[in-house]
């Protein structure tokens, strides 16, 4: 048999599969249908309603007379059959009563299925449904913090000591007691271990000045305290947010057996042997525990056995098949104001998508109990098929400090000089048809305004809000000859330093949470060539955006506006602060503050860093008001520097639930600092058929 | 012949062993690694700040990095002596369960869309050249060029918006429910599989059949005015004996040889359509693994899809040499 022609046919057959390989790979690399996160609650929704931040020491009705706890039927059956404990010592001795007005009692059962575009944990509804339930909590109208595991929490005058008081006899979902030792174990063996953080001292609420982390002290098993090294006025409010839940999801006598502290040396080599992932007990307990340097928090979502507080637990991973369930907690500390424990809820059914359209086909033909990523475009067809997808919208008070924000990095090593100047930020702004953004855009919905703190918000300013609003060509014109005085023959400005044509690249993201970045970009392109100042646009992923950001190398780009509502603007001071990973304004600065090591890093003037300094003085204030009459400063500087362009006032988001969905609030504030579904208590949320 | 089979295995070896460092390298050309996108993940999603720092710690952790090379032999040699696919940090979870987890409803839906492929590709090609210019053959060529032309993915959509605004349904999914895909193999389950895969077989095979049926078409055209075809006919054999036994017989050699090609295009077409109607077959999952730098999870897809492919031209060429003596009698 001939040799060379096989061969000849196995290089044919080699060429076919790289061939086919490739088409692969561009399939991969060119289809927009798949988006790796397309829920970002951070980016996206942040922000929110009136914070007011006054502890709020009365809890509705604590008292319960014990002995008269009603239970799911489901769990019923598990108890009559010996596996489950009664009710009465599965609860505390004094849960947590949740009696909202105009709710009613409600009826066991029910599977809540929610539909998702990417990974089980992040981008279904789950995180929303379980990791804002922390040692304290937002009270329902996101105005000050209510009691949650801890039944009490006493701080000292300066806001250095914080000292807890748990709920006497919490359980864990897998019936252990939840005890101060616990909280200890996360904030002394694992954020503070030196091994764990890898020496460094990782940054966290834990740490307020990036300088010493917090000690927590044992008391007794229901008392702790947690010792801050400087003031920290804002760590109850901060404890309310996404950052709380870790504090409680470190259960010690699961997680202990990885830790070297608690474990033998022999064990613990043994249990990295077993494990895929680890090679030594650091790595161990990484990809064991949800909480601590590198460790993914997901792992609740994998891991059925690991112990959690949460209202619902998983008990079906998702693998590599496309759906998740999580079931209701035996040990779930609420109950109703009739003693019955919560949630109501069954399971959680998650169903995962690739592709976001056929996600939405399937929640209009009636599959699914709410979508939880929806986009302005997607409205009208949920109004339109409420029929057969039984999805009733409600509506979520816009949150945002605006829009969108156009950001012109005033660090980049190339563009900054020009773009610190005041001069060309007010010509960039006079030069935008804010209504005609708003009306092709957002449906016209908004008003046009900077970013800033909301009208009803203690921290509102009206320079800020309202100043170099107008659609001005002559102003902007008049603005940029200070600046730009020198144009080519096309009538583009040129740049003073090369003597050649001024090109800004605008760094447009291309997940854009339905804000629209991409098509903004293109109506700034056509106004600011009317003003002579060339752009192009560069649409690029989430990830090259932040690794871009991290060599400080982003120009200019269009991103969120965080900051509005009510004190949102201290929790979230991006475009106020460059302290920020998305304070694109003042990327370098940020960089300065938040990555020391990194070789991009811009020092910051003096007047900066005395802003920022001021701002770290906002979080360690004691009282509520002298937070506003510090924060009150920051605004009043953001006004007077004017960093950041905004278009258009925040427009108003919805959230489709399910018609047969009883006990959903009203106009529930929306956002990641809320925590999306979990300031509307979904746990006693219920099924009316 | 068994000489020529053992002989074209080994030149197999060669071949998996150029693909493989291709597909290793070519999924780390991007910029970054699966350390780095696996943090940047979290970065978005929970707003926390990483440094350059952090990543290197992560990367000493999971024992990622050093030259290409060191790395293709320590995946490669994992491979081949332990049956060891690495670990998928995209999916948290062995690359090699992933897989296995994924391929047979793979290679079911992959499968069934060829066998759909060629059941109506092969009866109606033979029907157009047959009675060509008949308005049977009018209207398959029609269709045919319709489905030649429609990508799959917008069927699938279209398919998709049909079925909700026509009958409030949907379409999507290999099964009823979730709960279904999950269970254990049952009666039950292949009869809700039965019930759902037609869709997604029509939808993936519809481009490959249309495209065979005008192959048929035209090679069996030419096959139906040689000389031997009259004498045969001249001799007095029935239309479909005659049919049967000398012209499809001479027009079947593309077709088959076509099988080859027909796996692979139909495995890369069947990736985006599952995403369009949520399959849980591998398409979604290799993607995502590729967008990921999962350089694990997805070259150990491809590698798999290579062997596959080498292995279906290597029946492909067997099942030739077997239909047609010149190509037995040749080699």
């Amino acid at each position: 048999m001939p040799n060379k022609k096989v061969i000849h046919r196995s290089f044919f057959y080699l060429g076919l599969v790289i061939a086919f390989s490739v088409c692969v790979l561009l399939v991969g690399c060119g289809t927009p249908v798949t988006e790796v996160a397309t829920t970002e609650p951070a980016e996206a929704t942040e922000g929110a309603q009136p914070a007011e931040e006054e502890p709020m020491t009365t809890e509705p009705s604590e008292e319960e007379p014990a002995g008269t706890y009603g239970e799911s039927p489901m769990l019923a059956e598990r108890v009559a059959a010996g596996d489950l404990p009664p009710v009465e010592e599965r609860l505390p001795e004094n849960p947590r009563v949740i009696d909202l007005p105009g709710s009613s009692i409600g009826a066991y059962g029910g599977d809540f299925r929610d539909p998702f575009v990417g990974d089980s944990y992040w981008s279904s509804q789950m995180i929303f449904m379980i990791a804002w339930r922390g040692l304290v909590n937002w009270n329902p109208t996101y105005d000050g913090w209510v009691p949650n595991i801890a039944e009490n929490v006493d701080v000292n005058d300066d806001a250095t000591v914080y000292t807890f008081h748990l709920r006497k006899g919490l359980k864990w979902s897998d019936g252990a007691p939840f005890t101060s030792d616990d909280v200890l174990f996360y904030v002394n063996d694992i954020m503070a271990n030196t091994e764990l953080t890898g020496g460094t001292i990782p940054n966290s609420i834990l740490t307020p000045d990036g300088s010493t982390p917090a000690v927590a002290n044992k008391i007794d098993d229901e008392t702790f305290t947690i010792e801050f090294n400087i003031p920290y006025g804002m760590f109850l409010l901060k404890m309310c947010t996404y950052d709380g839940w870790a504090f409680v999801t470190a259960p010690k006598h699961y997680l202990e057996q990885y830790h070297a502290d608690y474990n033998t040396p022999e064990n613990i080599e043994k249990l990295v042997e077993e494990d895929e992932n680890a090679t030594d007990w650091v790595t161990l307990f990484a990809s064991k525990s949800a909480v601590g340097t590198g460790a993914d928090p997901a792992v609740i979502s994998r891991d059925l056995d690991y112990p959690t507080m949460f209202p619902w637990v998983y008990t079906q991973e998702m693998g590599s098949g496309t759906q998740f369930i999580a079931e209701r907690n035996p040990y779930y500390y609420w109950v109703d104001k009739e003693g019955n424990q919560l949630p109501y809820i069954d399971r959680i059914v998650g169903t995962q998508y690739q592709d976001e359209q056929t996600m939405l086909v399937d929640a209009l033909a009636g599959k699914f109990d709410t979508v939880a990523n929806t986009t302005n475009e997607m409205k009208a067809t949920f109004v339109e098929n409420e029929a057969t997808s039984g999805l009733i919208l409600h509506p979520n008070p816009s949150e945002g400090g605006g829009q969108i924000s156009i950001l012109f990095n005033q660090t980049h090593p190339v563009m900054g000089e020009l773009f610190s100047q005041k001069d060309f930020r007010i010509a960039m702004s006079y030069a935008i048809n804010r209504q005609e953004m708003i009306d092709s855009l957002y449906f016209g919905q908004g008003e046009p305004r900077q970013i800033s703190p909301t009208e009803d918000s203690p921290l509102y300013n009206e320079q800020l809000t309202t100043q170099y609003l107008e659609y001005d060509v002559d102003q902007a014109n008049e603005y940029l000859d200070k600046v730009l005085p020198e144009k080519d023959a096309e009538g583009f400005r040129l740049d003073p330093s090369t003597g050649e044509k001024l090109t800004i690249v605008f760094s447009i993201q291309k997940d854009d949470y339905g804000l629209r970045f991409g098509d903004a970009a293109e109506m700034l392109k056509k106004y600011y060539a009317a003003v002579g100042v060339d752009i192009v646009i560069d649409t690029i992923t989430n990830d090259e955006l932040g690794d871009r950001g991290d060599e400080n190398g982003i120009e200019a780009t269009i991103f969120t506006a965080e900051g509005g509502v009510g004190i949102t603007a201290i929790l979230d001071p991006r475009y106020y602060v460059p302290n920020q990973g998305q304070s694109y304004w003042g990327k370098g600065w940020a960089l300065y503050i938040n990555q020391p090591q990194n070789e991009a890093k811009v020092e910051p003037p003096d007047d900066i860093q005395a802003h920022i300094d001021l701002y770290n003085q906002v979080l360690q204030a004691p009282t509520r008001e002298e937070r506003l009459e510090l924060m009150g400063q920051v605004i009043q500087n953001a006004a007077d520097y004017f960093w950041v362009i905004g278009v258009s006032s925040a427009t108003p988001g919805y959230h489709p639930v399910s018609a047969r969905t009883a006990n959903v609030m009203d106009n529930w504030i929306w956002g990641w600092n809320p925590g999306g579904y979990a300031i509307a208590l979904p746990e006693q949320w219920y099924f009316t058929e | 012949m068994l000489k020529y089979i053992l002989q074209r295995l080994l030149y197999m070896i060669p071949v998996m062993f150029v693909i493989s460092i291709l597909i290793f390298v070519t999924i780390q050309l991007p910029p970054g690694d699966p350390i780095s996108k696996m943090m940047e993940n979290q970065r978005t999603q929970i707003n926390v700040q990483f440094s350059e720092q952090d990543l290197e710690m992560m990367r000493a952790r999971y024992g990622y990095g050093g030259p290409l090379h060191e790395q293709y032999i320590k995946w490669i040699g994992n491979i081949l002596l332990h049956g060891d696919f690495g670990y998928s940090f995209y999916k948290r979870e062995a690359a090699g369960k992933v897989i296995a987890d994924l391929m047979p409803l793979t290679l079911v839906v992959s499968i069934g869309s060829f066998i759909f492929t060629w059941v109506v590709a092969l009866p109606i090609g033979v029907l157009s050249a047959v009675r060509q210019y008949s308005i049977a053959d009018h209207i398959f060529t029609f269709i045919g060029f319709i489905g030649l032309a429609i990508p799959n993915f917008l069927l699938a959509l279209i398919l998709l918006v049909l079925g909700l605004t026509m009958f409030q349904t949907s379409f999507t999914g290999l099964f009823s429910s979730g709960e279904i895909q999950q269970a254990p193999w049952s009666l039950a389950k292949v009869g809700d599989l039965l019930k759902h895969i037609w869709i997604p077989m029509i939808v993936i095979g519809m481009g490959g059949t249309a495209g065979l049926i005008r192959i048929m078409r035209a090679n069996l055209l030419d096959e139906l005015h040689k000389p031997y075809v009259e004498a045969a006919r001249a001799r007095g054999l029935s239309e479909l004996r005659l049919l049967i036994k000398y012209p499809i017989r001479h027009a079947m050699n593309p077709f088959v040889s076509g099988f080859a090609y027909l796996l692979p295009s139909l495995v890369a077409g069947e990736a985006i359509v599952a995403i369009v109607m949520n399959l849980p077959t591998e398409g979604p999952v290799l993607l995502n693994a590729l967008l990921n730098l999962d350089v694990f999870l997805g070259g150990g897809f491809l590698l798999i899809l290579s062997l596959l492919t080498l292995v279906s031209t290597l029946l492909s060429d067997i099942l030739l040499a077997w239909l047609d003596p010149r190509i037995r009698y040749g080699s």
